[in-house]
């Protein structure tokens, strides 16, 4: 399986794409093959953490698995999303190929040709694929409600030992204790999910 | 005095070199006087050019109203120059700028009922050529908008260090620059950033980036974790490794590296990288330690329980658990956290961050951490 820090990498990139396939993204094309299929990768990459195969994608677009409906699904990327560098085939075996996508935030673009070389122009703003079809582990969302659930038990733990609720001795311990645990757990999410949680935070 | 006819107003130093070749005798109205006339003509128009950019001359119009003067936005100054018209000056005035253009003719419509007095001023420009295949860009801008600097202008030229032409897949790496023909210099090999150089435009200048073309090396595997992945030069080759896992009972072996171009020892594999690729190391399971201790049967029955326990237990190995004390209070405060953490998780399915099946799964988990 692709390393978290692979997956996590796909999140944080912004991949651009020039007008003809940012298209497939796009509310017009919601009905289109195409933007099935991403959607589909996305939400099953998401539950599998990891690349999805061609049988999969097609009985989630389209409720079968059959041959046919793989070939048509196989067809449709290799003529639209692979073309285009939004999906990723990975050949784990020489009969087991799966499929990811290479980003979940895209740019559209313009490009533009100078006598100064290729550039390309941003239009609009930063299309995302649904935060809920992110390839986000359950670590990072235990340690993030932990981490509230840590912040509001100390909030309380003050407010306790302002009403008297509890003697000093037994307070300091549990603020020590209390304490230890939110910074451990922040410690943790700067290490591992630094970059994925500034984008889910803002 | 020579004087030739003219049928327009395409009056400009090109045109005074040529005059006999515009001559066109159909509709004969304006006269050109090549050399200064005398002052004092009605509404002799005299053109001049400051610091003599080009030579001077005089026009006598015909035309009762106004007269239109064209004059080009750049001429040649010798082999490896030119002038960029930069303002012009009536009758002694302040000098009013022009937009700056590369080609085309700038008309100036003066009143021909007096004589006047037209002054242009233009600045000598140089060429800067660059050729990058990552791409540049120049600052300041060329303020003809073509590829010319104005004499003694500074020129920052900037150009990725990698630009992917194909997206996580192929990039090129800039690593050397020659200028004006000198011998290449190398330049660092960096992933990200731009690098920059800066040129006095007081000569024509050429500017030629080298760069190769890298490949990036995937590496996929089962078990343990693959070093090594990343960019390569086209046709360099490179290393992959992955370590093993350390088990007790059930191990699993390396068998081997799938992919194009590999030669592999043990849990290395030399790989020539010739275009983007991944490469997928292959296992397969040792039972013989557990098959010697005889304790597979015990392994398949943990093994079925451990699935379905794990389907309500959660892997994740939090580096934090509040200690469970007899103490009434300690109690209240480790359900608060519990209480606390389920209502973060619901405020992130409201907002879509999480999906209802996936929030299902986590708020259980949270329950048994």
């Amino acid at each position: 399986m692709l390393s978290q820090e692979d997956l996590m990498s796909r999140i944080t990139k912004v991949k651009n794409l020039r007008e003809e396939c940012f298209k497939y993204l796009e509310t017009a094309a919601q009905q289109t093959l195409t933007h099935q299929i991403i959607y589909a990768i996305a939400r099953l990459s998401s539950e599998k953490m990891g690349p999805v195969k061609l049988a999969e994608i097609a009985q989630a677009v389209s409720g079968m698995s059959d041959k046919s409906k793989q070939d048509v699904i196989r067809l449709t990327m290799e003529k639209t999303l692979l073309k285009c560098g939004m999906v990723e085939k990975l050949h784990y075996a020489a009969n087991d190929v799966r499929y990811i996508l290479t980003a979940y935030r895209f740019q559209k673009v313009k490009k533009i040709e100078s006598f100064r070389g290729d550039n390309v122009e941003p239009i609009g703003e930063v299309f995302e694929i649904p935060m809920s079809t992110w390839p986000v582990t359950d670590e990072y969302f235990i340690l993030k409600s932990k981490k509230s659930g840590y912040e509001e038990a100390l909030k309380k733990l003050n407010s306790d030992y302002d009403n008297g609720r509890i003697p000093r001795g037994r307070y300091e311990d549990l603020i020590r204790e209390l304490t230890g645990n939110l910074n451990e757990i922040i410690r943790k999410i700067d290490s591992k999910f630094k970059d994925i949680g500034e984008l889910m935070g803002k | 005095m020579l004087i030739i006819s003219l049928t327009s107003v395409d009056i400009n130093y090109s045109l005074v070199m040529a005059v006999p070749a515009l001559t066109t005798p159909d509709t004969l109205s304006n006269t050109l006087l090549i050399n200064m006339p005398d002052k004092g003509s009605k509404n002799m128009l005299y053109v001049s050019f400051v610091n003599n950019t080009a030579a001077p001359y005089a026009i006598l119009p015909n035309a009762q109203s106004s007269y239109a003067l064209n004059q080009s936005y750049s001429w040649v100054r010798d082999e490896t120059s030119r002038y960029s018209l930069v303002s012009y000056s009536i009758d002694n005035g302040n000098f009013i700028p022009v937009s700056r253009l590369a080609r085309g003719n700038f008309t100036l419509d003066i009143p021909a009922e007096n004589a006047h007095s037209i002054v242009f001023l233009a600045t000598a420009q140089y060429p800067i050529d660059i050729n990058s295949s990552t791409g540049f860009t120049i600052s300041p801008p060329s303020p003809t908008g073509d590829n010319w600097f104005d004499s003694g202008s500074n020129v920052t030229i900037a150009t990725p260090y990698t630009l992917q032409t194909d997206q996580g897949k192929i990039r090129q790496q800039l690593i050397g620059i020659s200028i004006d023909q000198s011998d290449s210099k190398l330049i660092p090999r960096v992933d990200s950033g731009t690098f920059n150089v800066e040129v006095l435009m007081s000569s024509p200048h050429n500017l030629n980036f080298t760069s190769v073309t890298q490949y990036y090396l995937n590496g996929v595997s089962q078990y343990g974790t693959i070093t090594g992945i990343g960019w390569y030069d086209a046709g360099s080759m490179a290393i992959l490794t992955v370590n093993a896992p350390d088990e007790l009972l059930v191990r699993p072996l390396l068998t081997g590296w799938e992919g194009t171009n590999i030669k592999s020892s043990g849990n290395t594999a030399s790989i020539l990288v010739d275009s983007y690729k991944t490469v997928v190391a292959k296992w397969t399971t040792d039972y013989s330690q557990a098959m010697l201790l005889g304790i597979i049967p015990p392994i398949v029955a943990a093994s079925i329980f451990l699935i379905r326990y794990k389907r309500n237990k959660p892997t994740i190995d939090l580096p934090v658990k509040l200690q469970t004390t007899d103490d009434n209070y300690s109690k209240e405060i480790i359900d608060y956290v519990l209480q606390k953490s389920i209502e973060n998780l619901d405020s992130m399915r409201t907002s879509g961050i999480i999906s209802d099946n996936r929030y299902s799964q986590l708020k259980e988990k949270l329950k048994l951490n």
